[in-house]
Protein backbone atom coordinates (compact mmCIF):
# COMPACT_ATOMS: atom_id res chain seq x y z
CA UNK A 1 0.00 0.00 0.00
CA UNK A 2 1.22 3.04 -0.75
CA UNK A 3 1.48 5.58 1.84
CA UNK A 4 -0.83 8.16 1.21
CA UNK A 5 0.65 10.24 4.94
CA UNK A 6 3.62 11.15 2.68
CA UNK A 7 3.26 14.90 1.59
CA UNK A 8 3.80 15.05 -1.97
CA UNK A 9 7.04 16.59 -3.81
CA UNK A 10 6.99 20.30 -4.70
CA UNK A 11 7.85 21.24 -8.04
CA UNK A 12 9.99 24.08 -9.67
CA UNK A 13 9.12 24.08 -13.64
CA UNK A 14 11.29 26.54 -15.24
CA UNK A 15 9.58 27.13 -18.51
CA UNK A 16 12.00 29.52 -21.02
CA UNK A 17 9.18 31.76 -22.40
CA UNK A 18 9.27 33.99 -25.37
CA UNK A 19 6.60 35.30 -27.35
CA UNK A 20 7.84 36.16 -31.27
CA UNK A 21 4.81 37.64 -31.91
CA UNK A 22 5.16 40.39 -29.06
CA UNK A 23 7.10 43.57 -29.95
CA UNK A 24 10.02 43.79 -27.67
CA UNK A 25 9.44 40.47 -25.43
CA UNK A 26 12.63 39.26 -24.32
CA UNK A 27 13.48 35.32 -23.68
CA UNK A 28 13.43 34.37 -20.32
CA UNK A 29 12.88 31.53 -17.86
CA UNK A 30 9.86 31.33 -15.66
CA UNK A 31 9.24 29.46 -12.89
CA UNK A 32 6.34 28.24 -11.64
CA UNK A 33 5.84 26.19 -8.27
CA UNK A 34 3.41 22.62 -8.54
CA UNK A 35 2.22 20.11 -5.95
CA UNK A 36 3.07 16.92 -7.72
CA UNK A 37 0.29 14.45 -8.23
CA UNK A 38 0.50 10.64 -8.28
CA UNK A 39 0.97 9.19 -12.12
CA UNK A 40 1.93 12.92 -12.93
CA UNK A 41 3.04 13.57 -16.51
CA UNK A 42 4.70 16.92 -17.68
CA UNK A 43 1.83 17.47 -19.83
CA UNK A 44 -0.97 16.89 -16.93
CA UNK A 45 1.88 19.54 -15.14
CA UNK A 46 1.60 21.98 -18.19
CA UNK A 47 -1.88 22.18 -18.13
CA UNK A 48 -2.67 22.33 -14.41
CA UNK A 49 -0.39 25.41 -15.13
CA UNK A 50 -2.36 26.94 -17.70
CA UNK A 51 -5.69 26.52 -15.98
CA UNK A 52 -4.41 27.79 -12.95
CA UNK A 53 -1.66 30.17 -12.75
CA UNK A 54 -0.30 31.11 -16.31
CA UNK A 55 -3.65 31.10 -19.56
CA UNK A 56 -0.48 32.42 -21.60
CA UNK A 57 1.94 29.66 -21.51
CA UNK A 58 2.43 28.58 -24.82
CA UNK A 59 2.65 24.44 -25.43
CA UNK A 60 1.18 22.21 -28.23
CA UNK A 61 -0.55 18.58 -27.55
CA UNK A 62 -3.70 16.78 -28.65
CA UNK A 63 -3.64 13.07 -27.95
CA UNK A 64 -2.07 12.84 -24.52
CA UNK A 65 -0.87 9.11 -25.14
CA UNK A 66 2.84 9.53 -27.48
CA UNK A 67 0.91 9.35 -30.65
CA UNK A 68 0.17 12.85 -32.22
CA UNK A 69 4.03 13.85 -31.96
CA UNK A 70 2.58 17.51 -30.95
CA UNK A 71 4.45 17.97 -27.31
CA UNK A 72 8.12 17.12 -28.12
CA UNK A 73 10.46 19.49 -26.05
CA UNK A 74 13.46 19.83 -24.43
CA UNK A 75 13.62 18.47 -20.86
CA UNK A 76 16.19 19.33 -18.72
CA UNK A 77 18.13 19.64 -22.01
CA UNK A 78 16.73 15.87 -23.75
CA UNK A 79 14.28 16.24 -26.59
CA UNK A 80 11.28 13.93 -25.22
CA UNK A 81 7.43 13.88 -25.29
CA UNK A 82 5.77 15.55 -22.16
CA UNK A 83 3.01 13.23 -22.37
CA UNK A 84 5.08 10.47 -22.04
CA UNK A 85 7.48 11.95 -18.86
CA UNK A 86 6.59 11.15 -15.55
CA UNK A 87 7.68 13.99 -13.21
CA UNK A 88 8.48 11.39 -10.56
CA UNK A 89 11.41 10.12 -13.12
CA UNK A 90 12.92 13.77 -12.67
CA UNK A 91 14.31 15.77 -10.13
CA UNK A 92 11.94 18.47 -8.07
CA UNK A 93 13.45 21.21 -10.35
CA UNK A 94 12.41 20.92 -14.01
CA UNK A 95 13.83 22.86 -16.70
CA UNK A 96 11.79 23.09 -20.38
CA UNK A 97 12.54 24.58 -23.07
CA UNK A 98 11.12 24.44 -27.10
CA UNK A 99 12.49 22.09 -29.09
CA UNK A 100 15.65 23.65 -31.69
CA UNK A 101 15.90 23.48 -35.16
CA UNK A 102 11.89 24.69 -35.79
CA UNK A 103 10.62 27.36 -36.05
CA UNK A 104 9.55 29.09 -32.33
CA UNK A 105 5.99 29.83 -32.49
CA UNK A 106 5.74 30.82 -28.98
CA UNK A 107 6.88 29.71 -25.42
CA UNK A 108 7.32 25.27 -25.99
CA UNK A 109 5.07 25.44 -29.28
CA UNK A 110 7.06 24.94 -32.07
CA UNK A 111 6.40 24.32 -35.95
CA UNK A 112 7.61 20.91 -36.73
CA UNK A 113 4.23 20.68 -38.90
CA UNK A 114 5.89 23.10 -41.65
CA UNK A 115 9.62 21.62 -41.27
CA UNK A 116 7.72 17.63 -41.64
CA UNK A 117 5.67 18.84 -44.96
CA UNK A 118 8.75 20.58 -46.53
CA UNK A 119 11.03 17.12 -45.98
CA UNK A 120 7.98 15.10 -47.34
CA UNK A 121 7.47 17.16 -49.80
CA UNK A 122 11.21 16.70 -50.67
CA UNK A 123 11.76 12.64 -50.02
CA UNK A 124 7.78 12.06 -51.53
CA UNK A 125 7.43 10.22 -48.77
CA UNK A 126 4.14 8.53 -49.79
CA UNK A 127 3.62 4.95 -51.58
CA UNK A 128 4.72 5.44 -55.53
CA UNK A 129 2.59 2.96 -57.81
CA UNK A 130 4.12 0.97 -60.41
CA UNK A 131 0.61 1.57 -61.82
CA UNK A 132 -1.74 4.46 -61.93
CA UNK A 133 -4.88 3.18 -61.49
CA UNK A 134 -5.46 0.31 -58.89
CA UNK A 135 -8.30 -2.36 -59.46
CA UNK A 136 -10.34 -1.76 -56.28
CA UNK A 137 -12.67 -4.89 -57.07
CA UNK A 138 -9.63 -7.32 -57.10
CA UNK A 139 -8.23 -8.57 -53.69
CA UNK A 140 -5.09 -6.79 -53.07
CA UNK A 141 -1.96 -8.42 -53.24
CA UNK A 142 -0.51 -9.85 -50.08
CA UNK A 143 2.41 -9.10 -48.16
CA UNK A 144 4.16 -11.72 -45.79
CA UNK A 145 3.39 -11.08 -42.62
CA UNK A 146 6.64 -10.36 -41.07
CA UNK A 147 7.18 -7.85 -44.48
CA UNK A 148 4.13 -6.10 -42.84
CA UNK A 149 5.51 -6.08 -39.44
CA UNK A 150 9.05 -4.49 -40.51
CA UNK A 151 6.72 -2.06 -42.28
CA UNK A 152 4.48 -1.31 -39.41
CA UNK A 153 7.71 -0.57 -37.11
CA UNK A 154 8.88 1.90 -38.95
CA UNK A 155 5.51 3.62 -39.82
CA UNK A 156 5.29 3.82 -36.07
CA UNK A 157 7.24 7.28 -36.34
CA UNK A 158 4.99 10.36 -35.30
CA UNK A 159 6.97 13.46 -36.67
CA UNK A 160 7.54 14.52 -33.17
CA UNK A 161 10.78 16.08 -33.91
CA UNK A 162 12.73 14.55 -30.93
CA UNK A 163 15.55 13.19 -33.55
CA UNK A 164 16.26 16.41 -35.62
CA UNK A 165 16.22 17.94 -32.08
CA UNK A 166 18.72 15.58 -30.74
CA UNK A 167 21.24 15.78 -34.35
CA UNK A 168 24.38 17.19 -34.58
CA UNK A 169 24.04 17.68 -37.94
CA UNK A 170 20.29 19.25 -38.33
CA UNK A 171 22.22 22.13 -36.27
CA UNK A 172 24.89 22.37 -38.97
CA UNK A 173 23.02 22.12 -42.05
CA UNK A 174 19.53 23.65 -42.41
CA UNK A 175 18.46 21.32 -45.28
CA UNK A 176 19.30 17.82 -43.57
CA UNK A 177 16.41 15.59 -43.59
CA UNK A 178 17.66 14.14 -40.53
CA UNK A 179 16.78 10.57 -39.02
CA UNK A 180 12.92 11.12 -39.29
CA UNK A 181 13.56 11.34 -43.30
CA UNK A 182 15.70 8.49 -43.62
CA UNK A 183 13.38 6.40 -41.91
CA UNK A 184 10.84 7.21 -43.89
CA UNK A 185 13.13 6.45 -46.88
CA UNK A 186 13.77 3.13 -45.58
CA UNK A 187 10.02 2.45 -44.82
CA UNK A 188 9.04 3.02 -48.43
CA UNK A 189 12.13 1.17 -49.91
CA UNK A 190 10.61 -1.92 -47.95
CA UNK A 191 7.46 -1.71 -48.98
CA UNK A 192 6.51 -3.79 -52.28
CA UNK A 193 3.83 -1.61 -53.77
CA UNK A 194 6.60 1.12 -53.97
CA UNK A 195 8.06 1.02 -57.47
CA UNK A 196 11.05 3.34 -56.56
CA UNK A 197 14.47 1.56 -57.21
CA UNK A 198 17.80 2.35 -54.99
CA UNK A 199 19.02 4.97 -58.32
CA UNK A 200 15.65 6.70 -57.15
CA UNK A 201 16.23 6.75 -53.51
CA UNK A 202 19.83 7.72 -54.26
CA UNK A 203 18.85 10.81 -56.11
CA UNK A 204 16.97 11.71 -52.85
CA UNK A 205 19.32 11.29 -50.03
CA UNK A 206 22.67 10.41 -51.86
CA UNK A 207 24.19 13.13 -50.17
CA UNK A 208 25.30 15.30 -47.57
CA UNK A 209 22.06 17.06 -47.17
CA UNK A 210 20.44 12.89 -46.87
CA UNK A 211 22.49 9.77 -45.66
CA UNK A 212 25.68 10.82 -46.05
CA UNK A 213 25.02 14.12 -43.67
CA UNK A 214 24.98 11.52 -40.92
CA UNK A 215 27.78 11.83 -38.52
CA UNK A 216 26.40 8.29 -36.46
CA UNK A 217 26.73 10.57 -33.64
CA UNK A 218 23.37 8.70 -33.21
CA UNK A 219 21.26 10.95 -30.70
CA UNK A 220 18.45 10.44 -33.03
CA UNK A 221 18.35 6.71 -31.47
CA UNK A 222 18.64 7.39 -28.21
CA UNK A 223 16.10 10.25 -28.00
CA UNK A 224 13.02 8.68 -30.50
CA UNK A 225 9.93 8.10 -28.03
CA UNK A 226 8.52 5.55 -30.05
CA UNK A 227 12.24 3.59 -30.09
CA UNK A 228 12.58 3.21 -33.58
CA UNK A 229 15.56 1.23 -34.93
CA UNK A 230 17.07 4.15 -36.20
CA UNK A 231 20.88 3.26 -35.46
CA UNK A 232 20.40 0.44 -37.76
CA UNK A 233 18.08 1.53 -40.70
CA UNK A 234 20.50 4.69 -41.61
CA UNK A 235 23.61 2.07 -40.97
CA UNK A 236 21.67 0.08 -43.78
CA UNK A 237 20.49 2.72 -46.02
CA UNK A 238 24.21 4.24 -45.96
CA UNK A 239 25.63 1.12 -47.44
CA UNK A 240 22.46 0.69 -49.95
CA UNK A 241 23.38 3.93 -51.58
CA UNK A 242 26.93 3.82 -51.36
CA UNK A 243 26.74 0.68 -53.56
CA UNK A 244 24.92 2.95 -55.65
CA UNK A 245 27.40 5.91 -55.84
CA UNK A 246 30.09 3.41 -56.49
CA UNK A 247 28.29 1.46 -59.18
CA UNK B 1 -9.81 4.88 -13.47
CA UNK B 2 -13.03 6.14 -14.72
CA UNK B 3 -14.84 6.37 -17.81
CA UNK B 4 -14.31 9.07 -20.43
CA UNK B 5 -15.86 10.39 -23.65
CA UNK B 6 -13.73 9.42 -26.37
CA UNK B 7 -15.78 9.39 -29.20
CA UNK B 8 -18.94 10.87 -30.68
CA UNK B 9 -21.95 9.06 -31.93
CA UNK B 10 -23.40 12.00 -34.45
CA UNK B 11 -22.22 15.12 -36.32
CA UNK B 12 -23.20 17.59 -38.90
CA UNK B 13 -25.65 15.72 -40.43
CA UNK B 14 -24.96 14.57 -43.93
CA UNK B 15 -26.57 13.04 -47.44
CA UNK B 16 -25.30 9.38 -48.58
CA UNK B 17 -22.38 12.05 -50.23
CA UNK B 18 -21.77 13.36 -47.39
CA UNK B 19 -22.85 16.70 -48.67
CA UNK B 20 -24.60 18.52 -45.96
CA UNK B 21 -28.36 18.95 -46.58
CA UNK B 22 -28.25 22.93 -45.81
CA UNK B 23 -25.28 24.32 -46.78
CA UNK B 24 -23.90 23.35 -50.57
CA UNK B 25 -20.44 22.48 -51.04
CA UNK B 26 -20.17 21.65 -46.78
CA UNK B 27 -18.96 18.17 -47.00
CA UNK B 28 -17.95 15.93 -43.59
CA UNK B 29 -16.78 12.22 -43.04
CA UNK B 30 -15.95 10.38 -40.60
CA UNK B 31 -16.89 11.40 -36.51
CA UNK B 32 -17.60 14.87 -37.37
CA UNK B 33 -20.47 13.66 -39.49
CA UNK B 34 -23.99 12.06 -39.11
CA UNK B 35 -23.83 9.47 -41.87
CA UNK B 36 -25.84 6.83 -40.47
CA UNK B 37 -23.35 4.34 -40.52
CA UNK B 38 -23.30 3.27 -36.37
CA UNK B 39 -26.74 3.93 -35.49
CA UNK B 40 -27.09 5.39 -32.28
CA UNK B 41 -23.84 3.56 -30.69
CA UNK B 42 -20.53 2.83 -32.36
CA UNK B 43 -19.14 -0.92 -31.51
CA UNK B 44 -15.34 -0.44 -30.89
CA UNK B 45 -13.06 -0.22 -33.46
CA UNK B 46 -15.89 0.60 -36.32
CA UNK B 47 -14.49 4.35 -35.91
CA UNK B 48 -11.05 3.31 -38.43
CA UNK B 49 -13.22 1.31 -40.29
CA UNK B 50 -15.61 4.64 -40.94
CA UNK B 51 -12.55 6.76 -41.30
CA UNK B 52 -11.24 4.40 -44.13
CA UNK B 53 -15.04 3.69 -45.67
CA UNK B 54 -15.97 7.15 -45.70
CA UNK B 55 -12.85 8.53 -46.04
CA UNK B 56 -12.73 6.97 -49.84
CA UNK B 57 -16.51 7.39 -50.92
CA UNK B 58 -17.00 10.80 -49.44
CA UNK B 59 -13.51 11.57 -50.97
CA UNK B 60 -14.01 10.68 -54.31
CA UNK B 61 -17.77 12.83 -53.76
CA UNK B 62 -15.59 15.91 -52.98
CA UNK B 63 -13.60 15.26 -55.91
CA UNK B 64 -16.53 15.10 -58.30
CA UNK B 65 -18.32 18.11 -56.85
CA UNK B 66 -14.75 20.15 -57.59
CA UNK B 67 -14.88 18.68 -61.20
CA UNK B 68 -18.22 20.34 -62.43
CA UNK B 69 -17.76 23.75 -63.46
CA UNK B 70 -21.17 24.65 -61.66
CA UNK B 71 -19.88 24.22 -58.04
CA UNK B 72 -17.45 27.12 -58.65
CA UNK B 73 -17.38 28.95 -55.17
CA UNK B 74 -18.82 31.86 -56.20
CA UNK B 75 -19.74 34.15 -53.00
CA UNK B 76 -20.23 37.83 -53.22
CA UNK B 77 -17.06 39.81 -51.56
CA UNK B 78 -19.05 41.91 -49.06
CA UNK B 79 -20.50 38.19 -47.52
CA UNK B 80 -17.10 37.30 -46.51
CA UNK B 81 -15.89 40.86 -45.49
CA UNK B 82 -19.34 40.55 -43.26
CA UNK B 83 -18.55 37.25 -41.70
CA UNK B 84 -14.89 38.25 -41.09
CA UNK B 85 -16.40 41.68 -39.48
CA UNK B 86 -18.33 39.81 -37.50
CA UNK B 87 -16.03 36.90 -36.00
CA UNK B 88 -13.62 39.46 -35.51
CA UNK B 89 -15.82 41.68 -33.59
CA UNK B 90 -16.69 38.34 -31.48
CA UNK B 91 -12.75 37.89 -30.54
CA UNK B 92 -12.59 41.42 -29.89
CA UNK B 93 -15.06 41.91 -27.26
CA UNK B 94 -13.24 39.00 -25.43
CA UNK B 95 -9.93 40.66 -25.78
CA UNK B 96 -10.61 44.28 -25.56
CA UNK B 97 -14.46 43.94 -24.12
CA UNK B 98 -15.00 44.31 -20.18
CA UNK B 99 -16.49 40.65 -19.78
CA UNK B 100 -15.23 39.32 -16.31
CA UNK B 101 -16.24 34.98 -16.88
CA UNK B 102 -12.96 33.15 -16.67
CA UNK B 103 -12.79 30.53 -19.99
CA UNK B 104 -10.73 27.80 -18.22
CA UNK B 105 -13.55 28.13 -14.71
CA UNK B 106 -15.98 27.85 -17.49
CA UNK B 107 -14.63 24.97 -18.81
CA UNK B 108 -14.25 23.24 -16.29
CA UNK B 109 -17.88 23.42 -14.59
CA UNK B 110 -19.13 21.99 -18.02
CA UNK B 111 -16.67 19.10 -17.98
CA UNK B 112 -17.91 17.99 -13.90
CA UNK B 113 -21.54 18.53 -15.29
CA UNK B 114 -20.64 16.23 -18.52
CA UNK B 115 -19.27 13.80 -16.25
CA UNK B 116 -21.64 14.29 -12.90
CA UNK B 117 -24.93 14.40 -15.16
CA UNK B 118 -24.43 13.40 -18.70
CA UNK B 119 -22.41 10.32 -18.28
CA UNK B 120 -22.80 6.83 -18.83
CA UNK B 121 -25.95 6.02 -16.34
CA UNK B 122 -28.28 8.79 -16.96
CA UNK B 123 -31.79 10.41 -15.09
CA UNK B 124 -33.94 12.83 -16.06
CA UNK B 125 -33.67 15.13 -13.23
CA UNK B 126 -30.12 15.39 -13.90
CA UNK B 127 -30.01 15.81 -17.04
CA UNK B 128 -32.57 18.81 -16.63
CA UNK B 129 -30.82 20.28 -13.70
CA UNK B 130 -27.51 19.39 -16.25
CA UNK B 131 -29.38 21.71 -18.75
CA UNK B 132 -30.08 24.41 -16.83
CA UNK B 133 -26.77 24.84 -15.44
CA UNK B 134 -25.17 24.71 -19.25
CA UNK B 135 -27.26 27.01 -20.10
CA UNK B 136 -26.05 29.69 -17.27
CA UNK B 137 -22.84 28.86 -18.09
CA UNK B 138 -23.58 29.45 -21.94
CA UNK B 139 -24.93 32.58 -20.88
CA UNK B 140 -21.88 33.75 -18.77
CA UNK B 141 -19.40 32.53 -21.86
CA UNK B 142 -20.52 35.23 -23.39
CA UNK B 143 -18.83 37.76 -21.19
CA UNK B 144 -15.36 35.78 -21.22
CA UNK B 145 -13.17 38.27 -20.98
CA UNK B 146 -9.36 37.42 -22.03
CA UNK B 147 -6.58 38.98 -19.87
CA UNK B 148 -3.51 37.98 -22.75
CA UNK B 149 -3.76 40.33 -25.09
CA UNK B 150 -1.41 38.98 -27.14
CA UNK B 151 -1.97 38.63 -30.89
CA UNK B 152 -0.66 35.38 -33.05
CA UNK B 153 -1.12 32.26 -31.04
CA UNK B 154 -2.74 33.08 -27.41
CA UNK B 155 -3.73 30.00 -25.73
CA UNK B 156 -6.22 31.80 -23.45
CA UNK B 157 -7.97 33.17 -26.70
CA UNK B 158 -8.29 29.61 -28.21
CA UNK B 159 -9.66 28.07 -24.76
CA UNK B 160 -12.32 31.38 -24.86
CA UNK B 161 -13.49 30.71 -28.49
CA UNK B 162 -13.58 26.83 -27.77
CA UNK B 163 -14.96 27.37 -24.70
CA UNK B 164 -18.35 29.20 -25.84
CA UNK B 165 -18.77 26.31 -29.12
CA UNK B 166 -17.82 23.48 -26.16
CA UNK B 167 -21.03 24.89 -24.58
CA UNK B 168 -23.33 24.52 -27.46
CA UNK B 169 -21.98 21.12 -28.27
CA UNK B 170 -22.64 20.05 -24.48
CA UNK B 171 -26.03 21.50 -24.49
CA UNK B 172 -26.82 19.87 -27.91
CA UNK B 173 -26.10 16.11 -26.41
CA UNK B 174 -27.25 17.19 -23.01
CA UNK B 175 -30.82 18.63 -24.06
CA UNK B 176 -31.38 16.07 -26.65
CA UNK B 177 -30.43 13.21 -23.23
CA UNK B 178 -33.33 14.59 -21.73
CA UNK B 179 -35.69 15.07 -23.97
CA UNK B 180 -35.16 11.27 -25.23
CA UNK B 181 -37.18 9.34 -22.48
CA UNK B 182 -35.58 5.84 -23.95
CA UNK B 183 -32.62 3.88 -23.54
CA UNK B 184 -30.71 3.20 -27.25
CA UNK B 185 -27.26 2.44 -27.88
CA UNK B 186 -24.85 4.51 -26.00
CA UNK B 187 -27.65 6.70 -24.29
CA UNK B 188 -29.15 4.66 -21.28
CA UNK B 189 -31.62 5.97 -18.81
CA UNK B 190 -32.16 4.73 -15.21
CA UNK B 191 -35.63 5.81 -15.53
CA UNK B 192 -35.96 4.84 -19.12
CA UNK B 193 -34.36 1.58 -19.36
CA UNK B 194 -36.13 0.35 -22.50
CA UNK B 195 -35.82 0.87 -25.84
CA UNK B 196 -38.97 2.10 -27.04
CA UNK B 197 -38.63 1.91 -30.93
CA UNK B 198 -42.75 2.77 -31.36
CA UNK B 199 -41.89 5.95 -30.36
CA UNK B 200 -38.04 6.94 -30.36
CA UNK B 201 -36.39 4.88 -33.95
CA UNK B 202 -35.96 8.38 -34.90
CA UNK B 203 -32.42 10.58 -34.72
CA UNK B 204 -32.45 13.85 -33.30
CA UNK B 205 -31.42 16.93 -34.80
CA UNK B 206 -29.84 19.78 -33.03
CA UNK B 207 -29.85 23.24 -34.74
CA UNK B 208 -28.76 26.59 -33.06
CA UNK B 209 -31.20 29.08 -34.83
CA UNK B 210 -30.50 32.41 -32.91
CA UNK B 211 -26.82 33.78 -31.37
CA UNK B 212 -28.84 34.49 -28.78
CA UNK B 213 -30.39 30.87 -28.02
CA UNK B 214 -29.44 29.06 -24.91
CA UNK B 215 -31.00 26.26 -26.47
CA UNK B 216 -30.81 24.25 -29.65
CA UNK B 217 -34.35 23.61 -31.50
CA UNK B 218 -34.60 19.59 -31.38
CA UNK B 219 -35.82 18.17 -34.40
CA UNK B 220 -36.84 14.35 -35.05
CA UNK B 221 -36.28 12.32 -38.11
CA UNK B 222 -38.04 9.19 -38.29
CA UNK B 223 -36.01 5.70 -39.04
CA UNK B 224 -38.18 4.13 -42.38
CA UNK B 225 -38.46 0.31 -41.16
CA UNK B 226 -40.50 -0.64 -43.71
CA UNK B 227 -36.67 -0.08 -46.28
CA UNK B 228 -34.69 -1.99 -43.67
CA UNK B 229 -32.28 -5.16 -44.38
CA UNK B 230 -32.23 -5.91 -40.94
CA UNK B 231 -35.76 -4.31 -38.86
CA UNK B 232 -34.35 -3.79 -35.57
CA UNK B 233 -35.20 -6.50 -33.07
CA UNK B 234 -33.43 -8.78 -30.23
CA UNK B 235 -29.69 -8.08 -30.35
CA UNK B 236 -28.63 -12.24 -29.41
CA UNK B 237 -28.22 -11.08 -25.85
CA UNK B 238 -29.63 -9.58 -22.62
CA UNK B 239 -33.09 -9.37 -21.95
CA UNK B 240 -36.05 -9.47 -24.65
CA UNK B 241 -36.64 -6.15 -22.85
CA UNK B 242 -37.91 -3.43 -25.65
CA UNK B 243 -40.96 -1.44 -27.54
CA UNK B 244 -41.65 -2.88 -30.94
CA UNK B 245 -41.80 -0.31 -33.87
CA UNK B 246 -45.35 -1.22 -35.23
CA UNK B 247 -43.61 -1.92 -39.00
CA UNK B 248 -41.11 -4.27 -37.77
CA UNK B 249 -43.03 -7.69 -37.39
CA UNK B 250 -44.33 -7.31 -41.03
CA UNK B 251 -40.56 -6.07 -42.28
CA UNK B 252 -38.93 -9.19 -40.54
CA UNK B 253 -41.57 -11.64 -41.99
CA UNK B 254 -40.77 -9.18 -45.74
CA UNK B 255 -37.05 -9.91 -45.09
CA UNK B 256 -37.29 -13.56 -44.71
CA UNK B 257 -39.61 -14.03 -47.37
CA UNK B 258 -36.92 -12.08 -49.84
CA UNK B 259 -34.07 -14.70 -47.70
CA UNK B 260 -36.19 -17.93 -48.88
CA UNK B 261 -36.77 -16.65 -51.98
CA UNK B 262 -33.10 -17.48 -52.75
CA UNK B 263 -30.70 -15.76 -55.53
CA UNK B 264 -27.01 -15.00 -55.43
CA UNK B 265 -26.13 -12.07 -52.81
CA UNK B 266 -26.41 -9.23 -55.26
CA UNK B 267 -29.71 -10.38 -55.95
CA UNK B 268 -30.75 -10.63 -52.41
CA UNK B 269 -28.81 -7.00 -51.17
CA UNK B 270 -30.84 -5.53 -54.13
CA UNK B 271 -34.09 -6.96 -52.85
CA UNK B 272 -33.61 -6.17 -49.20
CA UNK B 273 -31.76 -3.03 -49.70
CA UNK B 274 -30.13 -1.08 -52.69
CA UNK B 275 -27.51 0.80 -52.47
CA UNK B 276 -24.97 0.55 -54.89
CA UNK B 277 -26.73 3.45 -57.03
CA UNK B 278 -25.68 5.92 -54.44
CA UNK B 279 -22.12 4.99 -54.87
CA UNK B 280 -19.44 7.12 -56.31
CA UNK B 281 -19.59 4.98 -59.73
CA UNK B 282 -16.21 3.96 -59.71
CA UNK B 283 -17.08 2.13 -56.31
CA UNK B 284 -19.88 0.26 -57.89
CA UNK B 285 -18.05 -3.01 -59.06
CA UNK B 286 -18.68 -6.27 -57.88
CA UNK B 287 -16.12 -7.16 -55.60
CA UNK B 288 -13.59 -10.01 -55.99
CA UNK B 289 -13.72 -12.69 -52.84
CA UNK B 290 -11.63 -15.78 -52.29
CA UNK B 291 -14.77 -18.10 -53.14
CA UNK B 292 -15.82 -15.65 -55.77
CA UNK B 293 -12.44 -15.40 -57.98
CA UNK B 294 -12.30 -13.21 -60.75
CA UNK B 295 -11.33 -14.41 -64.45
CA UNK B 296 -8.49 -11.73 -65.59
CA UNK B 297 -10.10 -8.75 -67.38
CA UNK B 298 -13.72 -9.73 -66.05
Amino acid sequence: MKDTTTENRQLKISVLRYNPQVPGDRPRLQTYDLEEAAGMTLFIALNEIREKQDPSLQFDFVCRAGICGSCGMMINGRPGLACRTLTMNLGPEITLAPLPVFELIGDLSVNTGKWMRAMSERLETWVHMKQQEVDLTRIEERMEPQLAEEIYLLDRCIECGCCIAGCGTARMREAFVGAVGLNKIARFRLDPRDGRTDDDYYELIGDDDGVFGCMSLLGCHDVCPKNLPLQTRIAFLRRKMVAVGLK
Amino acid sequence: MRPAQHYTMGGLRTRPNGESPTLKGLFAAGEAACWDIHGFNRLGGNSVAETVVSGMIVGEFIADFCDKAENDLNVPIGLVHDLVDSERAKLDAMLEGSGAEDATELKVRMQNIMTDKVGIFRRGEDLKSAVEALQQLLERSRSIGVHYKAAGANPELVTAYRTQKMLKLALAIAHGAATRTESRGAHYREDYPRRNDAEWLKRTLATWRSDADTLPQLAYEALDVTKMELPPGWRGYGERDYVDHPDTAARAAEVEKIRQHGGDRYAIQQALMPFVHLLPERFRGRNERIDEPKAAGQ
